[in-house]
């Protein structure tokens, strides 16, 4: 859109133009201090369980590291019962393995963080998260040609090409089953892309030639909207560039999905709004107010958010249609 | 779960407009006195036939009235000898004795003065009329003033001179519309021969859909606005398109670098009927074609407006117009997107004087905005479709049953269609099925009563005082969903709980009684010979809402109805000023000071991006709003050298704290700066007349710079750095500032030709200012894609450098 958005304005007058202010805007606006910053989930995945990251926040336009906090202690709720204490790990993680959500459930934390922090210290609390069920599906993901896709996320100058002798376009597609109930939201949160040699068409077993993850700054969400009323199957293709597959590789995908609920869905939105802000349409920059408070004055509020969620991986391996 | 209401014209209502009536006729009465005449017609421009609107006609006893906006006056005085003064600007004074011995008609026509140049004024109708009128928070501009102010790429802007006047700014360049006294752009009435226009813009706000030479007049009411006005919480800009001349055939034809115009207009049938017609066109997509650059070279962008009225005087006491206006714009990028979006007004009105008292207006007015977003891909077409329209009736009627007073009353009634939003996608591949998404209609009622009384009470006390009565009633068909009650006032999708299904015609939600009466007064105290003192105060409802949030005011922006879960707006403005002329009126200062209350206002939340859902609440929430300034603006009007200087201090805050929690409020619930809060704003305004056929005029002005939400920090969730802010509008953009100049030379007819020609040579933002129009942040990447941990600020620029026109204009 922002690229729409500057063509627009070379329409218009050729005048626009954007000016590097890093320096004044940091001279001109910021004065702030770090803020305390509580992020973290609960899962169901066996490996992960739960875990927290704590950190002190940098002014926005400085580019060092973020501080972790260590040294704190954090206690999981499920509901109002204590399901224990978490384990420092480093760097201002903390996790414990054993910790899994299930659906329906909803969680919160209490982070008790040492004086030696300043303002940041003392106790901190997320209001309640609430882990919903994940999608099923009803067919496995398959692909769709590029050229048959309603998704488009090519840049100007490019090529669109369709399935030819040597490569193809694909996007991954799925039918799902979305539970009952409204506020079922899906994050994307991230896929894995492997491309397997495999010549002159031959069956295989191949090994992997190259696996390449998802930038974390992509923010993938879509949610059960007013087009999508409880149990009713919806076609929708996972957010993601079209692949090219060539004749002679298979391209395997590995999505993460992770439930939200509609309040970490607004979370993620805004969010990703604010990522990818600027442009003539844009929505403008928007605050952004998670769930972390301080427990002695719940108008005191932390930033980062943490949630319960159910998480599922979906795979999907792509070759040239001939 | 269907409200019962009474309808829009129960027993009550009546009974309360019955109980004003009777007031307004006591108090009339008491003023009457039988050895009166009167005399009545019409102001006529000589040279053309038009009328002419809101000119004083005085006797020596300082008795007298103004035009009608048709034109007409009637003004009943004591008989015998009388002598009429008749002042009016760009046209040359009439003194006229009459014997008065009965009842007369007598037609005024006004001769254009012929020193043009020397008569270039804004602002005023006559040099001390702002001291007598009760009017204040008013700026009346003619064709031939707004043609003073320094063009905007070759063309006379209207929407670009009325920001340069006090109370009046915009968000930027790339921004639609234009705030008045602190008010978003949807609380603008905006009103071309009476039609509502929706968007008052072309090419997203760098013209506007006035064409300068279909114009006759515009009214700009940020205050104290008159009681036939009612819809919108901020203001009135009132515009009158050119009737067409009556005496004989005659138009302008403008050719410019990225647009040209032309104007024709003549009589039908000689002093009977006449015509006016105008159209202009872009061509920016021809001149992209010429860039060697694909991307560049494909683009689509253009407008076009037409502009048509012709009116036919079945006698003397009777006449009809049509007018209309029709535009379009396109812009479109190949293959990727495409927009057009476009306004249309239909007008018909039948005047009628049943006496020489009581004149008679008839309008019937259809108007339509819609909008297109298109999407063609090689395998499928998509298109997004939205628009308003609307039909209204009125009948409004103007009685002078003497010098002191002149009474406006009248009704009208408005019904409203909205198409929120709708999507096709149309597959070429037939194995796919097509998709077809389609929001609900919906569909309003709005009818209003008013009248007002223009009281001279005495030479020093002048009062308008008037009162509106307006209600709304949002109607089926249509599905309503309904939310969980402990909702807490604010509505989200998940809270659903089911669904009320209205039929056609279904009142829906109800807006009447008490809160629908809407008082207007205004006060004028002509403390002395050169100086007046004014007080307004003004109720306004506005029951319907552009809903928008992005950085500019788009096109795309859909209007929704007040209705079960959206409120109408309600605003109480007071305003205090003075005014005082020095050197017999060459020189005029106005000091204005208001403070405007609002409540019931949308905002949208945190994040929300409104498009394309039927419960359109779930992205809003409601709040309170207030605004205040003091204006001040030095005019001075007659000379070689004209112009004005105009300072407003002004603030526009909002508050929302209706959320369950916190975090659902906006700031906390604590005041925040509106997205068009600019604390200070100057504009300085000069036209030099150099020589009889040359003339330059410049325009420099300063904004505070607008609010924008900075991010105040920077953390990380789930290994994504992300900026963050608590609050909204958080900080400024840098100043706004802007320097245009244009210079016009006629070109000497020596040849006694029936045509004149005209270089207008322009320079919009003179010293290339690079004025933000947004600043956003950004990660700084690698080649690779992956974040480096720098960020960096930066400012986008609509117009960064000086930008030259040259036009020439032909006149014949």
């Amino acid at each position: 859109m922002k690229k729409i958005a500057l063509i627009a304005a070379t329409a218009i007058a050729f005048t626009s133009c954007e000016t590097d202010v890093t320096d004044r805007v940091r001279t001109d606006v910021y004065n702030s201090s770090s803020a305390v910053s509580i992020s973290g989930a609960v899962t169901n995945v066996d490996t992960l369980g739960t875990y927290v990251e704590l950190k002190l926040s940098n002014p926005y336009l400085d580019n060092g590291a973020l501080q972790g906090i260590v040294g704190a202690s954090i206690q999981l709720f499920d509901g109002d019962s204590l399901m224990g204490a978490l384990t420092e790990e480093s760097g201002g993680r903390y996790g414990e393995v054993a910790f899994k959500s299930l659906p329906s459930h909803s969680y919160r934390i209490e982070v008790v963080i040492p004086p030696t922090y300043g303002e940041a210290s003392g106790v901190w609390e997320s209001t309640l998260d609430e882990c919903k069920a994940p999608f099923t599906l009803v067919f496995p993901l398959f692909p769709i040609l590029e050229g048959d896709s309603v998704y488009y996320d090519f840049n100007l100058g490019d090529t669109v090409n369709y399935a030819d002798v040597d490569s193809a376009y694909y996007s991954p597609y799925q039918f799902f089953d979305d539970p009952v109930g409204k506020g079922n939201g899906y994050w994307v949160k991230s896929y894995a892309t492997t491309k397997i040699y495999a010549p002159n068409g031959q069956a295989g077993p191949f090994d992997p030639q190259q696996t390449e993850v998802s930038l974390p700054a992509s923010i993938n969400l879509y949610n059960d909207d007013e087009y999508i009323e409880g149990q009713r199957i919806a076609r929708l293709n996972f957010i993601g560039p079209p692949y090219t597959v060539y004749r002679d590789t298979l391209i395997k995908i590995v999505y993460e999905t992770r439930t939200a609920s509609p309040q970490l869905y607004k979370f993620l939105e805004i969010m990703s709004g604010n990522v990818n802000n600027g442009g003539l349409f844009s929505v403008p920059y928007s605050p952004q107010i998670g769930n972390i408070r301080r427990q002695d004055d719940t108008t005191v509020f932390g930033l980062g958010y943490f949630y319960a969620t159910s998480v599922r991986f979906d795979s999907i391996t792509m070759s040239h249609p001939f | 779960m269907k409200n019962q209401t009474t309808g829009p014209f129960n027993v009550q209502n009546l009974l309360k407009m019955k109980n004003w009536l009777a007031i307004f006729s006591f108090l009339l009465s008491a003023s009457i006195t039988a050895q009166n005449v009167t005399i009545s017609g019409y102001m006529r421009d000589s040279a053309t036939g038009e009328e002419l609107i809101n000119v004083p006609i005085v006797n020596q006893d300082r008795q007298g009235t103004v035009t009608n906006v048709y034109g007409f006056y009637s003004l009943t005085i004591p008989a015998g000898q009388q002598t009429f003064t008749v002042s009016y600007i760009g046209f040359e004074t009439i003194i006229k004795t009459i014997n008065l011995t009965s009842s007369k008609s007598f037609n005024f026509e006004l001769k254009e003065s012929a020193n043009q140049l020397a008569e270039v004024q804004v602002n005023a109708k006559r040099l001390d009329e702002n001291l007598n009128s009760a009017e204040m928070s008013t700026t009346q501009l003619t064709a031939k003033q707004i043609k003073t102010i320094p063009q905007f790429l070759g063309e006379f802007d209207v929407i670009r001179s009325i920001t340069l006047l006090p109370g009046v700014t915009t968000v930027g360049e790339g921004a639609s519309g234009f705030n008045v006294r602190g008010g978003k752009t949807d609380q603008n009435l905006i009103l071309l021969d009476q039609a509502p226009v929706y968007n008052s813009s072309h090419i997203f706000g760098f013209f506007s859909v006035f064409n300068g030479d279909a114009v006759s007049d515009l009214k700009l009411y940020k205050g104290g606005v008159p009681a036939v006005f009612g819809g919108r919480l901020s203001s009135v800009l009132d515009v009158h398109q050119k009737e067409g001349n009556t005496k004989e055939y005659g138009g302008t034809i403008g050719l410019g670098l990225l647009s040209s115009r032309v104007m024709f207009e003549g009589p039908l049938v000689k002093d009977k009927a006449s015509f006016m017609i105008a159209g202009r066109r872009s061509y920016q997509d021809l001149l992209l074609r010429l860039s060697p650059d694909d991307d560049i070279n494909t683009i689509i962008a253009n407008f076009y407006d037409l502009n048509a009225k012709v009116n036919y005087k079945f006698n003397d006491k009777s006449r009809l117009f049509l007018s209309a206006y029709y535009g379009k714009d396109a812009f479109g990028v190949p293959g990727l997107v495409r927009f057009n979006w476009g306004n249309l007004g239909l007008t018909g009105r039948w005047n009628y004087l049943i006496n020489d008292k009581l004149f008679l207006n008839v309008s019937s007015i259809y108007s339509d905005y819609d909008y297109a977003i298109g999407f063609d891909f090689p395998t499928a077409k998509i298109d997004n479709v939205a628009y308003i329209n609307n039909q209204s009736n009125k009948v409004a009627f103007s009685w002078f049953p003497n010098a002191k007073h002149q009474v406006n009353f009248g009704a009208e009634a408005t019904v409203y269609d909205f198409e929120p939003f709708s999507v096709r996608a149309d597959f070429i591949d037939s194995a796919i099925a097509d998709i077809s998404i389609e929001l609900q209609n919906e569909y309003a009622v709005e009818p209003s009563f008013y009248i007002e009384d223009n009281w001279k009470i005495n030479n020093r006390l002048t009062l308008r005082g008037g009162l509106r009565y307006s209600s709304f009633y949002n109607i089926g068909a249509r599905d309503v969903v309904n939310y969980n009650p402990t909702s807490a006032g604010t509505y989200r999708n998940e809270r659903i709980i089911d669904t009320t299904s209205y039929s056609s015609g279904d009142i829906i939600s109800a807006f009447e009684g008490l809160q629908g009466i809407e008082p207007r007064l205004a006060i004028n105290y002509r403390s002395s010979e050169n100086s007046s003192v004014k007080l307004s105060y003004n109720r306004m409802r506005q029951y319907i809402h552009l809903i928008s949030n992005t950085t500019s005011s788009l096109p795309i922006d859909t209007w929704r109805p007040a209705g079960r879960y959206i409120k109408p707006g309600t605003a109480d403005q007071i305003a205090a000023g003075v005014n005082r002329n020095f050197k017999n009126g060459e020189w005029q200062l106005s000091l204005e000071t208001y403070y405007k209350s609002m409540r019931d206002l949308v905002d949208y939340k945190n994040g929300a991006q409104p498009t394309g859902t039927d419960n359109i609440e779930v992205d809003l929430m409601t709040g309170r709003g207030r605004s205040y300034g003091l204006e001040v603006q030095l005019d001075k009007k007659i000379g070689a050298l004209t112009g004005w200087i105009a300072y407003t201090f002004s603030r526009s805050e909002l508050q929302v704290d209706m959320g369950a929690t916190p975090d659902e409020w906006i700031n906390f619930g604590q005041w925040y700066s509106a997205a068009q809060d600019k604390p200070h704003d100057i504009a300085v305004v000069a036209a030099y007349a150099w020589k009889p056929n040359i003339s330059f005029s410049g325009s420099l002005i300063y904004q505070t710079g607008k609010p924008y939400t900075y991010p105040e920090s920077k953390t990380e969730f789930e290994g994504i750095l992300y900026p963050f802010s608590l609050t909204r509008n958080n900080n400024r953009t840098p100043a706004y500032h802007r320097l245009d100049l244009s210079m016009d030379v006629r070109i000497p007819n020596k040849k006694d030709r029936n045509w004149e020609g005209s270089w207008n040579f322009g320079v919009y933002n003179a010293y290339a200012r690079k004025n933000a129009f947004s600043i956003f942040f950004e990660e700084v990447v690698d080649n690779n894609g992956n974040a480096t941990g720098e960020t960096k600020a930066t400012q986008l620029s609509i117009f960064a450098t000086a930008i030259p026109s040259i036009t020439y204009n032909l006149n014949f």
